[in-house]
């Protein structure tokens, strides 16, 4: 016999007049379920903490575990109702959808509403493609961004994962205790390799993680042996296994120690590359000519006498770097993505607004205002940033897509920068005074091809200054300084003096010139060229000394070179040390090079592409509109603790929309019995009441045959209730016996059935009554096959059938059509369903 | 002019009080025995299809011991007559006249023992009777009177040497049922009275021929929706749209269908018929009138399969019609 058999033979009442109580599914969990629920949920809380150190706040550990516990509640419901775990995964995915917006989009203003196709879109996006970003931005990343879908995700993924796997039936016992602990491990392998090299506690994610999984892992193990071996137990061997895997754990870190390197860990953020190609954009210093005095003539491109920023927050005589290039490749000293050794964070990458850059100095907070002078990629900064804000503009979409270095403190916003835009931000200065006992790295970086030209006047240049690669590079530098001249170009007779920082103008036209003449770009270039060559690496830095004021002009541009020290980090090597002020002499040098007639223009800007990709322009535009203010968010709930409003704050929404879908389901059965009870004809009433009851019932739980084809007699078999079959009897002679029933005969039909629906619901707990009210089993259609000539069948609207005449439709078009019509004619119906 | 709720009550208490008669003789088989009244009080005749020794013969004949009349048994064989079951017209030398001399149809139960085995020949002298209720022989009509029921039975194992019933004499049959062998509990007490060897004869009569009638006219009575005789009529026309059917339900089985409904709604002490009225009778009403085509044998198709995919095709009303 099968249990649903038996449940409704236990529960028919009894010749005794006690009545069964009906229970049909153990929804409250035993104390089993309860230990496995509260493992699940604690590992899967340890294993969202992996997530510390990639956002910001706790609002990531709130939204992981909302899911966690959606996904527990519901994994646990579908066992209980005997469904297949495959149901489970179907109703997480729609939960994950359905409150993924409100719970993770909210910054992009997609909360407290049903999700649109738009937010649905986008939770799916970045559930597929969300990873990509994690792993390219810079973290901590922004607490309430719609990276959030991710902890979401892994959070709901492992209560499901662990308590699916925990029910998952395994005859052989230690597979059975092993199982839901693997599947969390692997989540919590996730969530490592999603975060970032440090992690934020080992003894947290680690010993926390594997004391739990161990004490769970004994506690199945034990039960599952004593379901196996008939009650008995081997308190032996469990301890025996506990022993070896605390001895594994105690042998894994030493074993271990030879292939790891400090406490930085494999992740996935190693070897991901950002999709950002810095190199598309041309080098700033080989459009440095833009910012030299013309002597009075006309450039539209020259900005030597324009505003390009203007700048508050920092003493005059600070550096403002507009942009650091690291890599030397022939022709132009440019950015790159990678230039130092090995797993760092020398790339340009996504950053929220706060950035975590440990640097040690004085903390500034400076604001800068571009001006008329200014355009381009490249974002002016001072030192090295902690945090950024876009004030003005299209700040929302420059925020998304700025990208910062940390190892060469460079900005960048895509997008371009316009005269006008305005932006805040916290920086550290560091300590770049190169002094005398300055100790230049001994990390030994190539030569680029072709560069081996500056070898020989290195060696000329260095004779004498000792062993000491700083010595010899300061003594390069006093070199250039003493010996070269200056000249932009511009005059009549320095016109030869051509624009670039190539191989060949350094080479021939620079230091094995009869004289060395050139403006920052090339002595800038040729000395860090010079300092890479003895041995200290060094990287040209573009930017602007900020004068009195703050107003920064082209004529404040300079180029000068930075050197890296031995304790990593880089000294500045102003310009004035190794670039003459000296005009060069009034004459024509002999020379092989073509004369331009006038100044070279710097190389246009080339509009960079967009690389968001999905997030375009009117994507960003679509979000900034419907984003809602942050500080409105942030004044939800004045005076309460933090940690409430960000509970509160991730957690009412969804409990809100939760409220509100329970509401109409009940709503709507209130709506439906109204419609049944009003019916037009009285004869509809009782059907209608014959329905109400066999929803009850189906609410409740019970198994009632459902379909077209069946009776009120054979649905009142499947009823558990005293009166249901003579109920339905009665029901029967009312709507075929040989005299139209009357209006009253009907309210009376009505009272009895609600008096079964309250006997019934006081036959079960309060909370299998609270499942009954906003369970949706009832509002499930059954499927109409045919109509009947008099009537319908359950769910089949009997206008329609009678409209059909006797033929009843067979074969399945016929049988769609008639459906969709029945569909289409619903709100009509003299029965409701 | 429908029957009464009393009249119903009545009706049922006078039917459980035949059946619980009859169950003296036939153990544990209450809804056959329910089914061959029915058949009584419809006016019908049933034809029970099983192996030997279920207790067809027994049945039949404790269906004639409960009421008030005659019954005979014709044992059917390869070489029996229509004469030796109608009857024969001979010459009466002292009155010098044909006299008719009546054969053993003409009784209140007739038990038709292995009508297969008879040649065609015989089996239709049957039709006429179970139609009309009358044999006519030299053109004299011989009315058998009322009530009047054939029970036939045939075994459907045995193939050898006999002869198929044509659609034509199935279609008189009102039902077409089996009785089964009994269960446990019937079996047990069955053995426990191994002594009696006769159950029949425990079962006297209790009811009279004019109340058969009676109650016949009654069950005619018995209210009909229009929803459900389309139910019925859309049973009918779907049996002959059914994959393997090659004779569906004629419009002699719809008004047999509708007439046992009627008895079987006053049996339940109901003044009208219900759907679960046709669905219970379905199997022994369409079971004999459902013939499959040849395919039907090698898809693994029985007719018993065709009425459960009917059943389902068609929904049954749940509300009457006009309403």
């Amino acid at each position: 016999m099968s249990p649903r058999s038996a449940t409704r033979r236990d529960a028919t009442p009894s010749t005794t007049g006690t009545r069964t109580r009906v229970r049909p599914h153990a929804l409250l969990p035993d104390r089993h379920s309860w230990i496995d629920i509260a493992f699940t949920l604690a590992l899967v809380g340890v294993a969202l903490t992996a997530f510390g150190t990639s956002f910001t706040g706790v609002g990531y550990l709130v939204v992981g575990m909302v899911g966690a516990v959606l996904a527990v509640v519901v994994t646990h419901a579908t066992r209980a109702a005997g469904w297949p775990i495959i149901s489970a995964v179907v109703i997480c995915l729609v939960l994950f959808f359905l409150l993924g917006g409100p719970l993770c989009l909210r910054s992009l203003g997609d909360a407290y509403a049903l999700p649109g196709g738009a937010t649905l879109a986008k939770v799916a996006d970045q559930a597929i493609f969300g990873w990509k970003d994690l792993l390219t931005t810079l973290p901590p990343i922004d607490g309430d961004g719609p990276l959030l879908v991710l902890p979401w995700m892994a959070g709901m993924l492992g209560g499901l994962v662990g308590l699916g796997l925990a029910h998952l039936p395994v005859r052989r016992a230690w597979l059975a205790a092993l199982l839901p602990v693997l599947g969390l491990a692997l989540v919590l392998s996730g969530a490592i390799v999603l975060g970032v090299r440090h992690p934020q506690s080992l003894l947290l994610q680690g010993s926390v993680f594997a004391g739990l999984a161990l004490a769970w892992l004994a506690i199945r193990a034990r039960r599952a042996s004593a379901t196996v071996q008939g009650g008995t137990t081997s308190y032996v061997r469990t301890g025996g296994a506990l022993v070896m895997l605390v001895l594994a754990a105690t042998l894994a870190y030493p074993l271990s120690a030879p292939f790891t390197r400090d406490t930085e860990r494999a992740v996935a953020r190693n070897w991901v590359e950002p999709p950002f190609d810095i190199g598309q954009y041309p080098s700033p210093l080989a459009g440095f000519r833009k910012y030299i005095d013309l002597g009075g003539k006309k450039n539209d491109q020259n900005v030597y006498d324009k505003t390009l920023l203007e700048i508050r927050g920092v003493p005059a005589e600070t550096r403002v770097r507009f942009a650091t290039m690291d890599r030397y490749d022939g022709m132009v000293w440019g950015a790159t993505d990678d230039a130092l050794p090995g797993p760092a964070d020398d790339a340009f990458q996504r950053v929220s607004s706060t950035i975590d850059n440990p640097v040690d100095g004085d903390e500034v907070d400076v604001t800068i205002t571009l001006g008329e002078g200014w355009t381009g990629v490249w974002l002016p900064t001072v030192g090295a940033l902690q945090s950024l804000a876009f004030d003005s503009g299209d700040a929302r979409a420059k925020a998304e897509l700025f990208r910062y270095n940390l190892a060469t403190s460079t900005g960048v916003v895509p997008t371009g920068m316009q005269p006008g835009d305005t932006y805040h931000f916290t920086a550290i200065e560091p300590d770049d005074e190169l002094t005398d006992e300055t100790v230049g790295s001994s990390e030994l970086s190539p030569l680029p091809t072709g560069a081996a030209f500056i070898q020989g006047p290195t060696e000329k240049w260095t004779e004498g200054a000792g062993p000491d690669p700083m010595d010899r590079v300061m003594a390069a530098a006093e070199h250039l300084r003493t010996e070269g001249k200056y000249s932009d170009g511009i005059g009549r007779t320095e016109r030869i003096y051509v624009a670039g920082h190539s191989v060949w103008r350094l080479s021939d036209e620079f230091v094995n010139a009869p004289q060395i003449v050139g403006n920052d770009e090339q002595y800038a270039a040729t000395m860090a060229l010079i300092a890479n060559e003895i041995g200290v690496p060094a990287r040209v830095v573009l930017g602007a000394v900020v004068p009195e004021g703050g107003r920064v002009t082209g004529a404040d541009v300079s180029a000068w070179v930075e050197l890296r020290a031995a304790d990593g980090s880089w000294k500045t090597l102003p310009t004035e040390e190794f670039m003459s002020r000296t005009p060069p002499a009034d004459q024509v040098p002999e020379t092989n090079t073509p004369m331009s007639g006038t100044v070279i223009p710097p190389p246009n800007p080339i509009p960079p592409p967009s690389d968001a990709g999905e997030q375009s322009d009117a994507d960003l535009k679509e979000r900034k509109a419907t984003r809602k203010d942050a500080e409105e968010d942030e004044g939800l709930i004045p005076g309460l603790p933090g940690w409430i409003a960000v509970v509160v704050t991730y957690v009412g929404g969804p409990i809100l929309l939760v409220a509100l879908l329970l509401g109409a389901i009940v709503a709507l059965k209130a709506w439906r019995r109204h419609r049944r009870r009003s019916a037009d004809s009285p004869s509809a009433r009782f059907v209608g009441a014959w329905r109400e009851l066999v929803d009850h019932a189906r609410d409740l739980g019970q198994v009632v045959p459902l379909g077209p084809t069946v009776t009120r007699r054979e649905q009142s078999v499947g009823i558990v209730s005293g009166q249901a079959g003579v109920l339905a009897r009665r029901a029967d002679s009312f709507v075929f016996g040989p005299t139209a029933p009357e209006p009253g005969a009907a309210t009376t039909y009505w009272e009895s059935i609600d008096a079964e629906r309250r006997a019934m619901s006081q036959e079960v707990g309060r909370w299998q009554r609270v499942r009954a009210a906003i369970s949706l089993r009832s509002l499930r259609r059954t499927p109409a096959r045919t109509a009947s000539a008099g009537g319908a069948g359950e769910g089949v609207d009997p206008a329609v059938a009678a409209g059909e005449g006797s033929t009843p439709a067979t074969g399945r078009v016929a049988r769609l059509g008639a459906r969709v019509r029945t569909l289409a004619d619903w709100r009509s119906r003299r029965t409701p369903d | 002019m429908t029957i009464s709720h009393e009249q119903a009550e009545w009706f049922k208490s006078t039917f459980d009080q035949l059946t619980d008669n009859m169950e003296k003789a036939v153990l544990g088989k209450r809804h056959v025995v329910r089914l061959a009244l029915t058949c009584l009080l419809s006016e019908g005749h049933i034809l029970l299809e099983d192996f030997p020794g279920t207790g067809k013969t027994m049945l039949a004949r404790a269906l004639a011991n409960t009421v008030q009349g005659s019954h005979a048994r014709i044992q059917f064989t390869p070489d029996l007559l229509p004469s030796d079951v109608t009857g024969v017209t001979v010459y009466d030398q002292h009155k010098g006249t044909f006299e008719f001399h009546p054969g053993p149809i003409f009784h209140t139960i007739v038990l038709a023992d292995e009508i297969n085995r008879a040649s065609p020949k015989t089996q239709s002298a049957l039709l006429e009777v179970m139609e009309e209720g009358r044999v006519t022989v030299d053109g004299v009509a011989h009315p058998v009177g009322k009530p009047f029921l054939v029970i036939a039975t045939q075994n459907p194992i045995e193939q050898a040497g006999t002869y198929r019933l044509p659609e034509a004499q199935l279609d008189r049959f009102l039902m077409k049922t089996s009785v089964g062998y009994p269960d446990r509990q019937a079996t047990v007490e069955l053995l426990n009275n191994a002594a009696v060897r006769d159950r029949a004869a425990l079962v006297t009569p209790v009811i009279t021929a004019a109340t058969i009638a009676q109650m016949s006219g009654l069950a005619d009575e018995v209210y009909v929706d229009p929803a459900v005789v389309g139910y019925v009529a859309e049973l009918a026309e779907e049996s002959r749209r059914q994959p393997h059917v090659k004779l569906g339900l004629s419009a002699r089985g719809c008004l047999a269908f509708v007439r046992v409904a009627k008895t079987w709604a006053a049996a339940d002490g109901r003044d009208h018929v219900v759907p679960d009225d046709i669905k219970d009778l379905a199997e022994p009403v369409l079971s004999h009138r459902v013939l499959l085509d040849a395919e039907a044998q090698f898809s693994g198709v029985d007719v018993q399969t065709v009425i459960s995919r009917l059943l389902d095709a068609v929904a049954p009303p749940t509300d009457r019609v006009g309403a």
